[in-house]
């Protein structure tokens, strides 16, 4: 398509996988950014115009979705994927079309391709923060649930480490097949509450997160004394329990949509406007609204939104997103972000109980982890 | 629901070790090569970068990555030549899978291969593998090594007996006892004594 009609970027959102209540808060917000970029002029003049790929469930799906754009649409780059077994069934796509894809949602680190921006965070971001503060407040010793897939693997192997290195123990470690009926997660916390830790580390996604929080408020527990403490559970979950199932677990994310700074309530308020005012907004959607500008800020620099130039103009490049100001770090093509830990209160929001001083740099390939002195020493 | 039968432990020495692995990229300055230094450094390596070829390698890297390429043949081979057990592991970057570049492969004693186009998706696997195997290989050496010493100094006490059995015509027990007796008064080692009494008796 000739930029005279306005450029394609691709959307790669699935409306039908495990994790698609995020997803539809990420493309809302990539949606809305997009609409902001033109509103202000476009890319010299040129408005960016979203394709929306239909993506199924599965990470074969979305690889198919990601050659429909790459392919047929003829787009230059992608916004989305979000598990990461759907993140890499798109790399190759991506890498051999010498395509972009801007990926906004947390992930386990140990990856780069120069073909791909992370603009999620990476464990020095959130796991370490988290872990520190959960520590100093709850106890040392914590049980893991997960799903069976790569990233509560490598989540968990960090949480593992730094729960260690507090003498700290993890009394046992779980992993259920994605999608798992809803007595298998109760039989699982049954087991939990048999070793007595201080808190739950879920690394559940979508909606497996919203069985283990109901399971939990059946079994009659006490989130004061033994929260359920996630990198993964958010405003989209929180939205489809109770206040009772939901009231006082904890979450680590660089932004809650409860975050009341100028930049936060002008996005708030304007997705609101758009999507409803009951709709929930994450830290995906956050993320992937920042990508967006920030690559309408490189595009206007380097002319093009040929991925060559895009690159080099994002190299260094700042935007003052809703978190906070945000740069991304050429070198591993990931983002300083702003670590911050919620506890979800009894009206469902998530309300903020920790805030990094600044901006938290990327170190995706970080493989000693240590805790975070300045979380470890809240009140 | 099933709890995994073994669990991830913490990482292990090779996964530590990355962060500051010093590796030496024998490679001469070229697009390709920039791409590799970058990713090294990304995945937290400090490396160096050489070319043409040394004759032979120093003991100032923990990996050494180098090209198994046909025009090298003879530079490679000298450089294989002249390893020792204490030279770094060697990380290959093969652009063929043909029966002669994988001979080469083999005379280099490459211990890891990453293919051309060079990638950064593999290489962090190769390090890991080449230093593993490294390190298992330098075990396996120590382990040889005790082993050889110990059966010298076993195969000394027996002459040594088999000398005492037959010129003072005592049991081996005796001798046995003759030559412990004589270690513990002068403070020496079994081996030391029997090399003595070899050194008397014959």
């Amino acid at each position: 398509m000739s930029p005279a009609h306005g450029h394609r970027v691709g959307l790669l959102f699935s409306h039908e996988s495990l994790t698609a209540a995020t997803e539809v808060t990420q493309e809302n917000a990539t949606l809305l950014a997009i609409d902001e970029v033109n509103a202000a002029g476009g890319i010299a003049g040129v408005p960016l115009i979203p394709v929306r790929a239909q993506v199924g469930a599965q990470p074969p799906d979305y690889r198919q979705a990601a050659e429909w754009l790459c392919d047929v649409q003829r787009v230059p780059l992608i916004f989305g994927t979000h598990m990461s077994s759907t993140r890499k069934a798109v790399l190759p796509v991506i890498e051999s079309r010498r395509a972009l894809l801007f990926y906004a949602t947390l992930y386990e680190g140990f990856e780069y391709s120069p073909n791909c921006f992370y603009s999620g965070s990476v464990p020095n971001q959130n796991s370490v923060q988290l872990a520190s503060y959960v520590i100093r407040h709850f106890g040392n010793r914590v049980f893991f649930i997960g799903g069976q897939y790569v990233y509560p693997r490598e989540s968990n192997r960090i949480m593992r480490e730094l729960y260690e290195q507090a003498g700290g123990e993890v009394v046992d470690e779980v992993y259920l097949p994605l999608n798992a009926p809803q007595e298998d997660v109760t039989q699982v916390l049954k087991r939990a509450v048999a070793l007595c830790p201080d808190a739950i580390y879920s690394t559940m996604v979508g909606r497996d997160i919203v069985k283990l929080y109901r399971a939990y408020r059946e079994l009659g527990l006490d989130p004061a004394r033994m929260p359920i403490v996630s990198l993964a559970t958010n405003e989209t979950d929180v939205a489809a329990l109770t206040a009772e199932q939901a009231e006082g677990h904890i979450t680590a994310a660089p932004y809650f949509a409860t975050l009341d700074t100028e930049p936060s309530r002008r996005f708030a308020h304007a997705y609101r406007a758009r999507f409803g005012e009951d709709s929930p907004i994450t830290a995906g959607a956050e993320a992937a609204y920042f990508q967006v500008h920030l690559v309408a800020l490189a595009a206007r620099q380097a002319g093009s939104l040929a991925p060559p130039d895009l690159v080099r103009a994002l190299d260094g490049a700042q935007f003052e997103a809703p978190q906070g100001l945000v740069t991304i770090d050429g070198d591993t093509q990931h983002t300083s972000l702003w670590p911050r830990i919620a506890r979800i209160n009894a009206q469902r929001q998530f309300e903020i109980i920790y805030a990094a001083r600044a901006a938290v740099r990327p170190v995706p390939y970080l493989v000693d982890h240590a805790l975070d002195p300045e979380a470890l020493a809240l009140p | 629901m099933t709890a995994p039968p073994t669990r991830p432990g913490r990482s292990t020495t090779a996964l530590r070790e990355l962060n500051g692995l010093r590796v030496l990229v024998l490679h001469p300055q070229d697009a390709e090569s920039r791409l590799l230094m970058s990713h090294l450094k990304r995945i937290g390596c400090v490396p160096t970068q050489q070319w043409p070829l040394p004759e032979k390698l120093g003991a100032d890297a923990d990996v050494v990555v180098l090209p198994i390429e046909e025009d090298q043949r003879d530079a490679i081979q000298m450089l294989a030549d002249g390893l020792n057990e204490l030279s770094p592991p060697l990380v290959g970057i093969v652009e063929y899978e043909n029966p002669a570049t994988l001979q080469l492969v083999l005379q280099s004693g490459c211990t890891g291969v990453i293919e051309r186009p060079i990638r950064p998706f593999g290489l962090l696997t190769q390090l890991l593998l080449a230093r593993t195997a490294w390190r298992q290989q330098a075990a396996t050496l120590a382990h040889v090594r005790k082993l050889e010493d110990r059966y010298a100094a076993v195969s000394k006490v027996a002459t040594a007996k088999t000398l005492l059995i037959a010129r003072e015509g005592i049991t081996e027990h005796e001798a046995h006892r003759r030559i412990q007796g004589r270690a513990m008064a002068t403070r020496s080692s079994l081996e030391d004594v029997a090399q003595t009494i070899i050194n008397e008796l014959s």
